[in-house]
């Protein structure tokens, strides 16, 4: 070593003659310049670091003959032979290449598909990297790829459709926005359509019991979709797609400052697919035409200690339509031509707003509204919902071992159609529905110790029509010392208010008559749920194994009845008793080579029991089956094998003489994708959907020549009616897709 | 020459240790490294993190628990852990670095920023490396395993002899 600081020493000082030598350049790789990288002359002290602009300089270099390194920590070092007279000034540029010993894999926390957050509460983290691996328009379509979550459609006609989680109805579950509820109701369906996905940082899935923060409807679960921070997203993203149906999705994600203190964020879906399309021959549109344009604003204003105070806006504006082939515009709502059309218009506006205390109070609010002009044939239905909710959270740790959240809620819903659902008692005046929903709730976050967490949560709540409702919490954690099994149970009930019309298109589409029995009373239910986690990490290999139980217990169930009289839809209280249970399986694999799998299993029974008579739950299946499988060939090569398997589902029929198939078939949809990436800015996918072509029978709409029933005796020939409500899968066969993803920094 | 000698001091080194117990990972808390540098100035490899990242808990069961990963930080660097969404306030160098709320339930402490920020965007995990006199050398927003993460820090090593 001594030698070597000599010998340098010593060059140094014989060569102290002249030293003007200059050489200089950019460094840069692939498309960009290189910053930070080490650029010296070997055996000597000089040497530098490019700067932001990946420029360098090395000046006042004796003349002589030297070895220049270029290096980088990630980027393959370059060495060049270079000599200097004197006077030089020389001018060299680089492009070092990644090292491939450092980038053969690019796995990232965040980037990662799924996770499971540290919560008591089984919460199920999905990045939009896992809704990536196959795209849809919304997320309503995307929830596909996740275990014991099934998108149902439920019309047809008019293809709206519902989230069935464990076999439990879209009304059972809650969707929120960054942790906001955006209720119930009319929007179950438009919650999840029209999020522009480019603002989606990840969505939260949790099966089964919910916290106490969320009320007590979420019987089946909650999706909680949380949006980007304007602080931690790209400047632009733009995503764009379009399947050789004809379907055109585009999302655009903005990055904006108003202010030196108010970040912004802006995002928007706009969708269209305009073809008629009619391959299974029973003169329906295959797929409902739709047109949807949504925007969504979400405005973070920085304030003084360091308080939040985030608020956000969104608007939706969906015109859909389906029905016979030939059905046009100014045939809407006449016995023409048979036509489902829907326009929709809905705002919501939530936030959050933490106050100047020194304690930590939060004031989180939203409103929404939503207005449904629709005729489903010669059938008109309107409605106008309006939801006002705030919350004042108060958070307080007692000691290292308490975490305690009091809150009060008030919710306000006001309702109003053109049915007899809002017709007052003596049916002749108009009567809007307006329920008021004060409520209390108390949550504790035990940590018992290192390895025991306990949530003991109870909420009371005020229904205006239906008086006090108290539900109660508890969920319990346990971890090994190493975090590598985990074993959750949690235990709570459920209570729920049905809302028929707002809920169940099905209850509008179709020749079937609507038909009340008795006064609707209020669902409750009891819901448990053992989860146990397992995780093996190797330096090849990474598993998580998730296993849970579920059983959610009703004691009074609102479910439409289509089969004591086929001429109707007929709501009333469960005389009896209905259990959904079952156990769902999902491993997660992932390879460090590039090589991940995520599959996942649904066994499920979910039966009413009435009169002591038991019957399997219409469009429920008894399997399910997920998987996401991805490859990534190098950096830029990414192949991805998406797809599902449903067991067989009990369908509602038309009588005893209606020759459809009273269960679907086993079914599966498969699609395959592949990505490149040719910078971090611009990427370009395809694939082909629905591999193997499944589409349901083209007799899936019965009666689709005669839509209104002409010369057909209904009750005596009840099969022979018009009927859309036998629906179990998209007659979308396979299909080519193709789109392109910008991203700026 | 440099380079080879340090790898020359490396491996033998760790041959050595071939055959004694594990050790353990020391893990310094940022208050602790500002005290040990004023005294030994060494690199320090920062690791962020967060609760529910499933790579992160990968990293510190294999990476993080590997002998000559162990040794190599024990040795030559500081090791530090950061949970991104820490809440309480980091001190670090004479600033108090807090925890910066974005909305309901989701924020991440201001030293996550500072550390794990790749131009403007933070993914988990990062592992950040930074010089003795405290300038971030490197951040590597991936997964990285026993075997390259030794050859980045041996990598570093050299690079910084020169």
């Amino acid at each position: 070593m001594n030698i070597f600081i000599k010998l340098i020493l010593f060059l140094g000082i014989t060569s102290s003659y002249g030293q003007t030598n200059t050489i200089s350049g950019k460094i840069k790789s692939g498309s960009g310049v290189l910053p930070y990288a080490n650029i010296y002359l070997k055996k000597t002290k000089i040497g530098t670091t490019s700067n932001e602009n990946g420029f360098y300089e090395l000046r006042n270099i004796p003349k002589g003959n030297y070895t220049l390194i270029v290096s980088s920590i990630g980027y393959q070092t370059k060495t060049i032979k270079i000599s200097f007279n004197s006077n030089q000034k020389l001018t060299k540029n680089f492009s070092l290449s990644e090292n491939n010993s450092l980038d053969e894999i690019v796995i990232s926390g965040t980037l990662r598909p799924v996770t499971k957050s540290n919560s008591p509460v089984p919460v199920e983290v999905y990045s939009t990297s896992f809704f990536k691996k196959n795209p849809t328009p919304s997320i309503f379509e995307s929830m596909q790829n996740v275990n014991g979550v099934r998108p149902q459609l439920n019309c047809n006609v008019c293809n709206t459709g519902d989230i069935h989680i464990n076999g439990l109805e879209g009304p059972y579950t809650f969707v929120l926005i960054d942790g906001m509820p955006i209720v119930s109701g009319l929007s179950t369906v438009y919650g999840l359509t029209g999020i522009p996905q480019a603002l989606i940082e990840r969505v939260e899935v949790v099966k089964g019991s919910a916290s106490t923060l969320y009320g007590s409807e979420a019987v089946g679960g909650i999706i909680n979709i949380i949006t980007k921070r304007p602080s931690n997203s790209p400047k632009l993203t733009t995503d764009t797609f379009t399947s050789s149906w004809g379907e055109i999705n585009t999302d655009v994600g903005l990055r904006y400052k108003l202010s030196e203190k108010i970040e912004s964020l802006l995002g928007v879906n706009y969708f269209n697919y305009q073809n008629r399309i009619d391959n299974n021959e029973d003169g329906f549109t295959d797929l409902t035409l739709q047109h949807r344009i949504s925007f969504f604003n979400k405005i973070n204003i920085e304030r003084k200690n360091n308080k939040v105070f985030t608020i956000a806006g969104r608007y939706v504006y969906e015109d859909r339509w389906g029905g016979e082939m030939d059905w046009e515009k100014k045939y809407r709502g006449t016995n023409i031509k048979y036509g489902e059309s829907i326009y929709t218009n809905r705002w919501e506006t939530f936030g959050t707003y933490q106050l100047p205390t020194t304690e930590n109070i939060n004031f989180q609010f939203s409103a929404n509204g939503h207005y449904q002009d629709s005729f489903y044939g010669t059938d008109k239905y309107e409605a106008a919902q309006l939801i006002g909710f705030g919350q004042f959270v108060y958070n307080k740790r007692i000691k290292e071992n308490h975490n305690f959240l009091l809150g009060i809620a008030y919710r306000y819903t006001f309702y109003d159609d053109n049915t007899f659902a809002t017709i007052d008692e003596n049916g002749i005046k108009n009567k809007p529905s307006k329920t008021h929903l004060p409520g209390i709730f108390l949550q504790d976050e035990i940590n018992l110790n290192k390895q025991n967490k306990l949530l003991l949560g109870a909420r009371w709540d005020y229904n205006s029509i239906h008086g006090n409702i108290f539900s109660p919490r508890i969920n319990y954690k346990w971890n090994s010392k190493d975090k590598s099994d985990i074993f959750r149970v949690s235990i709570g009930n459920g209570f729920r208010v049905a809302n028929v019309f707002t809920e169940d298109h099905a209850a509008l589409t179709g020749a079937r008559e609507v038909e009340f029995r008795g006064q609707l009373k209020p669902e409750t239910s009891w819901n448990t749920n053992i989860n146990y986690v397992k995780k093996i990490n190797t330096e090849n290999i990474f598993i998580t194994f998730d296993t849970s139980i579920f059983y959610t217990y009703f004691n009074n169930r609102i479910l439409p009845d289509y089969e004591s009289d086929p001429n109707k839809i007929i709501y009333a209280n469960l005389n009896g008793y209905s259990i959904s249970k079952g156990i769902s399986f999902t491993s997660d694999i992932l390879f460090t080579n590039g090589f991940t799998m995520n599959i996942g299993a649904t066994f499920m029974d979910v039966s009413v029991t009435e009169n002591n008579i038991k019957t399997r739950q219409l469009l429920t299946e008894t399997f399910s089956g997920v998987w996401s499988i991805s490859y990534k060939f190098d950096t830029n090569f990414t192949l991805d094998y998406t797809g599902n398997l449903y067991g067989p589902m009990r369908l509602p029929l038309l009588g005893v003489n209606d020759n459809r198939a009273e269960f679907s078939p086993w079914f599966s949809i498969q699609n395959i994708q592949l990505t490149k990436k040719f910078s971090n800015s611009w990427e370009v996918y395809g694939g082909i959907k629905n591999l193997l072509n499944f589409t349901p029978p083209a007799n899936s709409i019965n009666n689709a020549n005669n839509p209104f029933d002409i010369g057909i005796d209904t009750v005596k020939n009840p099969e022979l009616a018009f009927d859309p409500s036998y629906v179990y899968a998209s007659n979308q066969g396979i299909r080519a897709f193709a789109g392109i993803r910008f991203t700026l920094f | 020459m440099n380079k080879i000698f340090l790898y020359i001091l490396l491996c033998g080194y760790f041959t050595t240790n071939a055959q004694t117990k594990k050790t353990t990972l020391k893990v310094y808390t940022f208050p602790e490294i500002e005290k040990l540098h004023q005294q030994n100035p060494k690199p320090i490899v920062a690791f962020v993190y967060t609760d529910w990242c499933k790579i992160c808990f990968a990293m510190k069961k294999t990476t993080f628990t590997n002998d000559k990963i162990i040794h190599l930080l024990n040795n030559q660097f500081y090791f530090v852990k950061l949970n991104a969404e820490q809440k309480e306030d980091i001190v670090f160098f004479k600033k108090t670095f807090i925890y910066k709320p974005s909305g309901n339930k989701t924020g991440i402490n201001e030293l996550t920023k500072e550390l794990a920020s790749i131009n403007g965007k933070i993914s988990y995990p990062t592992t950040t490396i930074l010089n003795s006199n405290i300038e971030i050398d490197l951040q590597i927003d991936n997964y990285i395993g026993s075997k390259n993460m030794q050859t980045i820090l041996m990598k570093f090593l050299t690079l910084n002899e020169n």
